[in-house]
């Protein structure tokens, strides 16, 4: 192998990427290349089913969300830049490797009472501080891919994730946080027929947050109160200027999947998941004591079909997902929360090619859903069901043989129904701002779709690809707590891909 | 390159794993659910009075508080009529308990052949109760002891020092107000700091007799010389100065009743203010109190009954007319260095240069205005935003 070829390699390898970022217009269009054990289970044993090229791709990535129409404790503004390196490479006849690099650097704006990176994933054990602010958190992204043919028929498969950032709020108190997230997934797949696959995995990841208050200059001049939450109400309000935190999150995931293949114009996917997180939460840098127990499980399912002719393809898919959590107290063997969710969602999906330059595809999908959540540390809970109700339609086209682009719209809508709440905490709905990180979720919206790609094929020189996708969410006309509000979300990204093994 | 990709793979693997902190164990899901317990208290005279009074050591129809320093609820309850309380939807943590059965003047007769005022039944060696959710047993809180209470009591400290002045603390006071019906005289009463050093791992608040202190300071006079009239405040200031001059955000303590003079040090001396008199502190140029935590209280006794402990002088505990302790963090009660005995909680929760003050809540008893002392602070003393030297921001 050539030494431009070797050191390329090993910057595809030691500095990769987003293979496993995909395109959303080019799986709206080609859904039926995603339709397998790789895609649906991400399980590595089957990445020689990934239909990525073998190419070295650079991306720059930007991502940004404004707006009020959101829970208190999520930021008034999120700007998100990524620079990535990815490559894949068939190593032999038996083996293929895929690696990612990114760097990547976060901005919260606006972001209140809570310095907790992981707020989102259920935990009610957060921590913040009074000031109103901007935080940004630089960080790098290692992932990588690997598969081997192990027998006749029997694939091996691993990959990797690892993330670490460091983050820094700009104004005093000026805490500051570091993240280290590691993932690993091992994977089966098993061929029993040519028409009949099975794949089984099993993950787990490692994710670990630290926080720290220090007494900086600002606090001299500046009052400081530290912010630490149980629940959606009571939180300890402390006038101190220092506190570690130290929030340890594991995870466990095991996979079961199944391909069949009828015949040549049928082929049924489907996955069985279940998953285990857990992180427990202690304070104190010197003598650390436990704040709280968070455990989540999970478990899901999902069949697809997929109907292919040569200008038409028809998809029908199922998916099942519950979700259960629960909150212990530091101390004391008593539940501080617990909440639960399901959903069933039902789509339909087709694509026609009109002419060979041009083809259009579009899906619809109905979810029904429910939620329960009782926090019992802030004499509250709530319930709801919900509907939500998607379409897309898109059109693909090439505009000559170099150039092609497509374009997709879409239209959403989510009505709650048969939604209660109650409370028993004396002051939370009158001076408890976190009251809306409840009603968010209970809150009716629809939301504006629109995407786009253009490629650029440029023969031996590579590939430009640009991708845009902007969503707008806007809550009911009739929302009190909503009222002329709403969501933006920005993502671009601007690829550049280039053979060079 | 097959053959060296895996040993790379695996290496790498082994690094990951190996960056792993810590694993979380499983636990168990509980089944006892916060605030849906209902929890019991019984109230017990353990100082025979009431058994005397009406031949059972029930304490029936009195006011219970009980407070969460570090969720900051606060809850009254009252008990029956078989001296219990039961009481649901509280969340579980360590509450402070303050039960105070006032004894009447007709109930005194009985008890000690006189018709006397102020007397009243307390809880001063179980002030704090674990309410969880987990733990269903009915909860016995003892009426252990008989106080009379103290005329005097102290009102505000103001002790963190003004905002946007650099690391100016010289304003620092302490207030004393008189709630009884008749004039007393301050001369002679001491004002103790409790001595203790995290340094030096010391804390005496364990000590069942006395006071600990390197910092004890005397009113002047010769016994009827410095009146406090009813309802009438008197603040003893670190320095008598308008400290406006110095920190635009201070107060004016030009015209206070005291001040303390350190004549040993490179003090300020205010003439119009009379002085208080140093009978020891064993550092520093001037009365100096912490400005984030500290405990003070104001003692009646010979100063030359005092006793020697190290560097250390020893207060009887039983001469102590009122006291209060302040910590930086309130939720951290374990960190208390003056007995419960005096005061059961703490006060406080400020940052040094906020300008913020601990002020006694003003309480209205039929008709009259007094100052709530349950001996706990937690209870009594509430923050303010601004110092109110020698009147009550509620007046």
């Amino acid at each position: 192998m050539p030494v431009k070829k070797n050191i390329l390699l090993l910057i595809a390898f030691c500095f990769s990427f987003n293979l496993f970022a995909q395109s959303y217009a080019d799986k709206f269009f080609n859904l039926n290349n995603y339709l397998n054990q790789y895609y649906i289970s991400e399980n590595p044993a089957f990445l020689h089913l990934d239909n990525s090229d073998e190419l070295l791709s650079i991306s720059s990535g930007y991502s940004g969300t404004e707006g009020s129409f959101k829970k208190f404790v999520d930021p008034g503004k999120t700007t998100n830049y990524s620079l990535s390196f990815e490559g894949k490479k068939t190593l032999d006849s038996i083996q293929i490797f895929k690696g990612s690099f990114s760097l990547s650097k976060q901005e919260y704006r606006d972001w209140q009472w809570n310095f907790t990176k992981y707020y989102n994933s259920g935990t009610p054990f957060l921590i913040g501080d009074s000031t109103r602010g901007k935080s940004r958190f630089n960080g790098i992204n290692i992932r990588s891919a690997y598969n081997r043919l192990l027998i006749e028929g029997l694939y091996a498969g691993a990959k990797i994730n690892y993330f670490v950032d460091e983050g820094l709020k700009t104004i005093s108190p000026r805490p500051v946080s570091e993240h280290r997230e590691i993932g690993l997934t091992l994977g089966l797949g098993y061929y029993l027929t040519t028409n009949f696959v099975a794949g089984i995995s099993i993950g787990m990841y490692d994710n670990f947050e630290k926080i720290n208050y220090k007494e900086d200059e600002g606090a001299i001049y500046q009052e400081t109160k530290i912010y630490k939450y149980s629940g959606l109400d009571l939180p300890q309000i402390l006038s101190k200027k220092t506190e570690s935190r130290y929030y340890y999150y594991n995870g466990y995931k095991g996979n079961l999947g199944f391909d069949f293949k009828m015949n040549e114009k049928i082929k049924v996917v489907s996955k069985f998941e279940l998953e285990n997180l857990r992180s427990s939460i202690s304070d104190g840098s010197t003598r650390p004591y436990d704040v709280g127990y968070y455990n989540v499980n999970n478990y899901s399912g999902q069949l697809a079909t997929v109907y292919l002719l040569e200008y038409f393809s028809g998809f029908m898919n199922y998916e099942y997902f519950n979700t259960a959590g629960w909150a212990k107290h530091p101390y004391y063997n008593i539940l501080l929360m617990e909440n639960e969710g399901e959903h069933h969602k039902i789509g339909l999906g087709c694509n026609y090619r009109i002419t060979n330059n041009l083809s259009m595809a579009s899906d619809v999908s109905y979810k029904l859903g429910s939620i329960e959540y009782n926090d019992y540390y802030s004499g509250l809970d709530w319930n709801g069901d919900s509907n939500e109700f998607n379409f897309k339609f898109g059109l693909n086209i090439a505009v000559s043989s170099i150039i092609k682009t497509k374009l997709i719209y879409g239209y959403g809508v989510k009505k709650i129904f048969d939604a209660t709440m109650n409370y028993i905490g004396e002051s939370f709905f009158s001076s408890n701002p976190r009251r809306t990180d409840a009603l968010f979720l209970l809150s009716n919206y629809s939301n504006h779709f629109v995407g786009a790609e253009f490629n650029l094929l440029l023969e031996k020189a590579g590939k430009i690809c640009f991708n845009i996708n902007y969503n707008k969410y806007s809550p009911d006309e009739s929302s009190v707590q909503y009222k002329n509000s709403d969501l933006n979300k920005v993502e671009l990204l601007l690829e550049y891909r280039v053979n060079v093994y | 390159m097959k053959k060296k990709i895996l040993p790379i793979i695996s290496a790498l693997f082994l690094l990951l794993i190996n960056s792993c902190d810590t694993s979380v164990a499983i636990e168990e899901k509980p089944i006892d659910k916060d605030r849906e317990t209902v929890f019991k208290i019984s109230l017990v005279d353990k100082t025979g009075n009431l058994l005397k009074l009406y031949g059972s050591q029930k304490v029936v129809n009195t006011e219970v508080l009980l407070k969460s320093n570090s969720l900051g609820v606060e809850y009254k309850l009252t008990s029956d009529d078989e001296g219990q309380i039961s009481f649901s939807g509280v969340p579980s943590d360590l509450f402070l308990v303050s039960v105070k059965r006032n004894l009447t003047r007709e109930e005194m007769l009985v008890l000690r052949g006189q018709e006397l005022d102020f007397y009243r039944l307390v809880n001063s060696k179980i002030n704090l109760i674990e309410l969880r959710a987990d733990n269903k047993n009915v909860i016995e809180v003892p009426l252990d002891t008989l106080i009379l209470d103290s005329p005097l009591k102290i009102s505000e400290i103001y002790a963190c020092g003004p905002p946007s002045a650099g690391l100016y603390f010289h304003d620092k006071y302490i207030e004393i107000f008189n709630q009884s019906d008749s004039t007393v005289y301050l001369d002679g009463l001491l004002i103790v700091d409790v001595y203790a050093s995290s340094y030096y791992g010391l804390n005496y608040i364990d000590d069942p007799k006395y006071i600990h202190s390197k910092s004890i300071w005397k009113f002047p006079g010769r016994g009827t010389d410095y009146p406090i009239h009813p309802g009438e405040f008197k603040v003893c200031a670190e320095d008598g100065l308008d400290h406006r001059m110095n920190a635009p955000y201070s107060v004016d303590l030009s015209h206070v009743s005291f001040e303390f003079y350190k004549d040993d040090a490179p003090d300020v001396d205010n003439a119009a203010v009379p002085n208080m008199i140093k009978i020891y502190q064993s550092a520093g140029n001037d009365w100096l109190i912490g400005g984030e935590k500290d405990a003070l209280v104001i003692a009646q006794f010979d100063e030359d009954s005092l006793i020697w402990y190290d560097d250390q002088l020893l207060l009887p505990i039983k001469s102590v007319l009122d006291g209060v302790e302040y910590l930086d963090d309130l939720t951290k009660l374990k960190e208390k260095t003056l007995t419960p005995m005096i005061d059961a909680g703490a006060t406080g929760g400020i940052e040094f240069y906020t300008g913020k003050t601990m002020e006694r809540i003003l309480i209205n008893e039929n008709g009259k205005i007094r100052l709530k002392d349950d001996n706990n602070s937690s209870f009594d003393f509430k923050v303010y935003e601004h110092p109110t030297p020698e009147y009550h921001s509620s007046l």
